[in-house]
């Protein structure tokens, strides 16, 4: 696999990130997967080239960090693997064991360090915005991190650009360490970070990760596309629009005689403005299958095709609690099928 | 009498409604703008309701808008209480250098409005939009020599993306230079794409916003004909059924209340927090007066979310979207 700078930074990274959502814990979410299971889809993404490992305190409540990382280290060098962990989300009902304060960061970076079992991350991620915290004081805690050894790089996620703008503004005016990497959801279904924070990260030689190619699974043609369609916007995805965008990508996948995901994930990598695809996987066949898309060249006309249909959304971040169809003028969802 | 409101966190202050002379200066440059003779009596009656801000751009009728109303306005009440706006951006001639946001332009820039505008002083100088091809330190720096030459009091922005407004003030402060105290958008019940980024910005930063096209370049006061073919009529920004059943309910409004679609769409306006001055236009006495009348608190919570629900996400509205289209695909 091939293996790419991070941004403007001397960081080298493989070109798919594997997320580990899915790794950790049942006993967490239904569909997440335990040791046992996990082993085996994280040695098959080692064997692919991956070295770029995304995690989170939050991921089956901290286990996710240390299945994901033993099962790794027992595998490879530690020095090989490009790790990130993140903190934000609510660790416990303590109001301090969540959010970027300075007593919440220094506390998750260590918990983080010891479930993991190393002495450093790669980069560490704040995982949401947080308006209850001043900027200023997580942008100096995160720099404290830094400058103890315990992180190599800042990362993002999930925020509108002037928040992302304004953290970095802060360390840079204090000489405090800036992110170098924003993670922000982005697909075929999801394009509203075009506007705004893609050109900010391009302006500024920001790495951007993206999360959801695959829209949460309709992009693989795994959601129903026929239930109905508000129930199914209750998980942000399957207005008419998003629907005759899957179609699109149906077709072209029939023509080229090979699977929606691939064709979706091919998109997503054929953008310039994505640094690296975030892959999920809870089977060893969908790692390779997705691997297997960074050899699958879509045309430009076929690129083109599948562009021009997007129009504006609703924003999905925690801000929008309630993000709702398109209007479509007048034409009923269900009305073209 | 008209409120004054502090401008953003400035010290400044402004009436709620500033005037936008777009309209006025010479006919020669488009066919809508009114001349001297016809501008003057406009601009006294804006002075009479309590107007002292006042809108214009070196672009307006190549020149002529800023020394009529400058001119003007400068016979009827003292320099000192006025607070005047302009821009600078757009080309002013085929001379490559004489527009954008270099150091080269910005400085005869504004040394030119000030001679048109016969005054000393700008109270606020504003530019029109981002320009990519300049470096932001360059044009920051040349800002900040322009205030502190005492040519100007204050520096705004307009029509960019929130992230480029935010990386200008950055470097502004990195460098101990002035940063921008105004940016003015396009806002309106058919154009609300600004209460994603820039609004929020602009509140986390104290900056005072002030918002152009009310009414939606004539959509929202009904003198547009919204029954044409739609695609056509989106060439001009707005049209498609989205809009057509926004614009359907501020009329079913007006009219339950027997007044002016306008009346309903500025008074929307008007309720509007994020929006620290509302830019409002007029090309007669009457609709000034109507506009004005109109800006006041007057909808009910009710009416308010009748008009904001409609709303639905669109395409961005500036020199870098070419083209917008309509939200829709499907009656193509």
């Amino acid at each position: 696999m091939e293996s790419v700078s991070f941004g403007r930074t001397g960081l080298k990274v493989s070109k798919l990130c594997f997320g580990t959502m899915t790794l950790g814990s049942s006993a967490w979410k239904p569909w997440a997967l335990d040791e046992a299971e996990s082993r085996p889809i994280l040695k098959r993404a080692l064997d692919l080239g991956i070295t770029f490992f995304d995690l989170a305190d939050w991921y089956s409540a901290g286990i996710g960090e240390s299945i994901v990382t033993s099962a790794l280290t027992s595998m490879v060098p530690r020095d090989r693997l490009v790790l990130t962990t993140k903190a934000y989300y609510a660790m416990s009902d303590d109001p301090n064991d969540q959010g970027l304060s300075r007593k919440h960061l220094l506390r998750a970076i260590d918990s983080s360090l010891s479930r993991m079992g190393t002495d450093y991350v790669d980069i560490f991620m704040v995982h949401a915005f947080d308006p209850d915290t001043p900027i200023e004081e997580t942008m100096e805690a995160l720099h404290d991190i830094v400058k103890s050894g315990k992180a190599r790089y800042l990362g993002a996620s999930t925020m509108f650009a002037w928040q992302f703008a304004q953290m970095n503004h802060v360390a840079r005016e204090n000489g405090w360490t800036p992110f170098v990497n924003m993670q922000c959801q982005y697909s075929l279904l999801y394009r509203e970070n075009e506007r705004e924070m893609l050109p900010f990260c391009h302006d500024q030689g920001i790495a951007v990760t993206c999360f959801s190619p695959l829209a949460r699974g309709w992009l693989a043609g795994s959601q129903d596309c026929r239930s109905q369609t508000d129930v199914i916007f209750a998980n942000n995805y399957g207005d008419a629009l998003d629907r005759k965008i899957c179609a699109t990508v149906k077709a072209i996948a029939s023509d080229r005689a090979t699977t929606m995901a691939e064709v979706a994930l091919a998109w997503v990598i054929s953008k310039e403005a994505i640094c690296c695809p975030i892959i999920g996987a809870g089977a060893v066949s969908q790692v390779e299958d997705n691997v297997k898309a960074l050899d699958f060249e879509l045309s430009r006309d076929e690129i083109k095709t599948l562009d021009e249909l997007y129009r504006p959304r609703d924003v999905i971040n925690d801000y929008v609690p309630d993000p709702i169809p398109r209007h479509l003028g007048g034409v009923q969802p269900d009305s073209e099928e | 009498m008209m409120e004054t409101v502090s401008f953003g966190q400035t010290g400044l202050k402004v009436s709620k409604l500033c005037f936008g002379t777009m309209t006025i200066g010479s006919s020669k440059w488009k066919p809508w703008v009114l001349d001297e003779a016809e501008a003057r009596p406009l601009l006294e009656r804006c002075l009479e309701l309590g107007i002292t801000f006042f809108d214009t751009a070196n672009w307006y009728s190549c020149g002529e808008s800023e020394r009529v109303v400058a001119s003007t306005l400068t016979a009827m009440v003292p320099r000192d209480q006025l607070v005047l706006a302009t821009k600078a951006y757009y080309p002013m001639s085929d001379d490559p250098n004489d527009r954008g946001l270099s150091r080269k332009h910005l400085l005869s820039s504004v040394d030119a409005s000030l001679r048109r505008m016969g005054t000393d002083y700008i109270d606020l100088f504003v530019i029109h939009a981002f320009d990519p091809r300049t470096p932001i330190d360059e044009t920051m720096e040349a800002l900040n020599d322009i205030v502190r030459s005492g040519k100007v009091r204050y520096l705004g922005a307009s029509t960019m993306f929130a992230w480029q407004f935010a990386q200008m003030n950055h470097t502004a402060r990195l460098n101990g230079w002035t940063p921008f105290v105004n940016m003015q958008c396009q806002y309106n019940l058919l154009y609300r794409e600004e209460e994603r980024e820039m609004f929020p910005y602009c509140r986390d930063q104290g900056i005072a916003v002030t918002a152009f096209s009310p009414l939606a370049r004539g959509w929202l006061s009904g003198s547009k004909k919204v029954r044409s073919q739609t695609d056509a009529s989106f060439a001009l920004f707005h049209g498609d059924v989205l809009d057509l059943e926004i614009i359907a309910r501020v009329e079913a409004i007006a009219s339950e209340r027997g007044t002016t679609m306008a009346e309903v769409a500025l008074s929307w306006l008007y309720s509007r927090e994020a929006v620290c001055c509302p830019i409002i236009g007029a090309s007669s006495i009457s609709q000034l007066e109507n506009n004005i009348a109109a800006m006041k608190p007057g909808l009910s919570r009710d009416e308010i979310e009748t008009l904001d629900q409609m709303y639905h996400p669109r395409d961005v509205i500036n020199d870098h979207v070419p083209e917008p289209m309509p939200r829709y695909l499907e009656s193509q």
